[in-house]
């Protein structure tokens, strides 16, 4: 009989463990779905907003040559935060605390808080007796100062790669620096798939940094966290 | 005579919770696990579809009907259509949104047969299941719910890339 006795006493100290465990993996399953939820509604509204930034920007679309095309910046941010509404996500506006936009030769930058929109940034190199400007195409610009020419030249591309990215983050840095909350802030650069970046910087896109911390189940793990959603590569189907 | 009698009673139940009980409740919730992901994947498709070729059609929805069937439970599907409507106030060209929804787009196909989207237009596809799963119904009997919503509840959608409506 004590054998019994002793059996069923050591699975009544087990079975508080054993329901602990059973919780926690519900918990955990639930809490994942939701995350996954989060990061799908945001990629997909990215992705609308990376084709409301093809669609509508003004003159013909050709991301390899595209001097002039005006971003409809209102129109391809209206188009994210709708794509949000829509899939019933409930956000505020300080979830979002920049969008920047990659553009064919420079950066710009919004905050979705205060509604404004920075100025370009260009992906400059200054030297000496020159500043080469790059673009996402594999040609450079090089300003002479001296004789005030400005001649065409091609760009190696892990060069120009490297100067977008350094234009990049140095506009998150200074951006995070202004910023109110810049303790609690880190604008780190979606991680790009593969060693080399050759195929990142080829097409204009847009950058989402999103704050999840309002969300339940996530509250408390992604406090001072913010995720990029990644640079919108717009790859289409439909050749515009 | 009687301890001894309620001891092995409980014992019993205990080893029947343990040896029984946990391990089916186990296996049936990694089988709503299964089912999710199943149901997420051709939700998803689905709404990718609509959206790159920017329209709807009964061939697509019986597709999706089907793979939900095999999962042994019932579902509502949901389809939502918000059109991109333009409105000029003091002139300024304002973007509005005008919705229909699954009863009107099913009747629209049923009469018509091809539901048809414009570009720029917003396309959403939710699933939930409205039967329990057996996961659901276990901790249901053993009132342990926890959650009482529904196990299943997708949504896929967005921007629709193609299409002249």
């Amino acid at each position: 009989m004590g054998m019994v006795k002793y059996s069923v006493l050591a699975l009544l100290i087990m079975l508080p463990f054993f329901m602990q465990s059973s919780i926690q993996n519900t918990q955990h399953k639930y809490m994942e779905r939701q995350r996954t939820w989060i990061e799908q509604s945001i990629d997909e509204a990215s992705y609308d907003a990376g084709f409301a930034l093809k669609t509508y920007s003004t003159y013909a679309y050709d991301s390899h040559n595209a001097y002039h095309i005006q971003i409809a910046y209102q129109e391809v941010i209206r188009n994210f935060f709708d794509s949000l509404t829509m899939r019933n996500f409930r956000y505020t506006r300080q979830d979002f605390p920049l969008i920047a936009f990659v553009e064919y030769d420079g950066i710009v930058l919004y905050n979705p808080q205060e509604n404004t929109l920075g100025e370009k940034k260009f992906y400059t190199q200054q030297e000496t007796t020159h500043c080469e400007y790059y673009t996402l195409s594999d040609k450079k610009w090089v300003y002479n100062y001296s004789t005030g020419l400005v001649t065409q030249e091609s760009a190696e591309i892990n060069h120009k790669n490297s100067i977008i990215m350094q234009t990049i983050e140095q506009e998150l840095n200074a951006y995070q620096q202004n910023s109110q909350e810049k303790q609690r802030m880190r604008f780190n650069l979606p991680e790009f798939e593969g060693e080399s970046s050759t195929y990142v910087f080829d097409d204009v896109g847009i950058i989402i940094f999103y704050d999840p911390k309002s969300y339940a189940y996530l509250d408390g793990i992604e406090t001072y966290r913010i995720i990029p959603s990644g640079i919108m590569k717009m790859d289409l189907a439909i050749d515009l | 005579m009687i301890e001894e009698s309620l001891w092995k009673i409980f014992g019993l139940i205990l080893g029947v919770v343990l040896i029984f009980v946990a391990p089916t409740i186990y296996s049936y919730q990694r089988q709503d696990d299964i089912v999710y992901n199943l149901v997420m994947a051709k939700t998803n498709e689905l709404s990718q579809k609509i959206r790159e070729s920017g329209k709807v059609n009964q061939p697509m929805l019986d597709e999706l009907n089907h793979i939900l069937r095999t999962s042994g439970l019932t579902y509502e599907v949901e389809l939502e259509h918000q059109q991109k409507r333009f409105s000029e106030e003091d002139g300024r060209m304002e973007v509005y949104y005008e919705g229909v929804y699954t009863q009107d787009i099913y009747a629209w196909i049923q009469a018509n047969g091809t539901y048809r989207l414009s570009s720029g237009d917003f396309f959403y596809v939710r699933v939930r299941n409205t039967s329990v799963t057996k996961s659901q119904s276990f901790r249901d009997i053993l009132d342990i719910g926890g959650v009482k919503s529904n196990e299943i509840y997708i949504v896929s959608g967005g921007i629709v890339r193609y299409g002249n409506g």
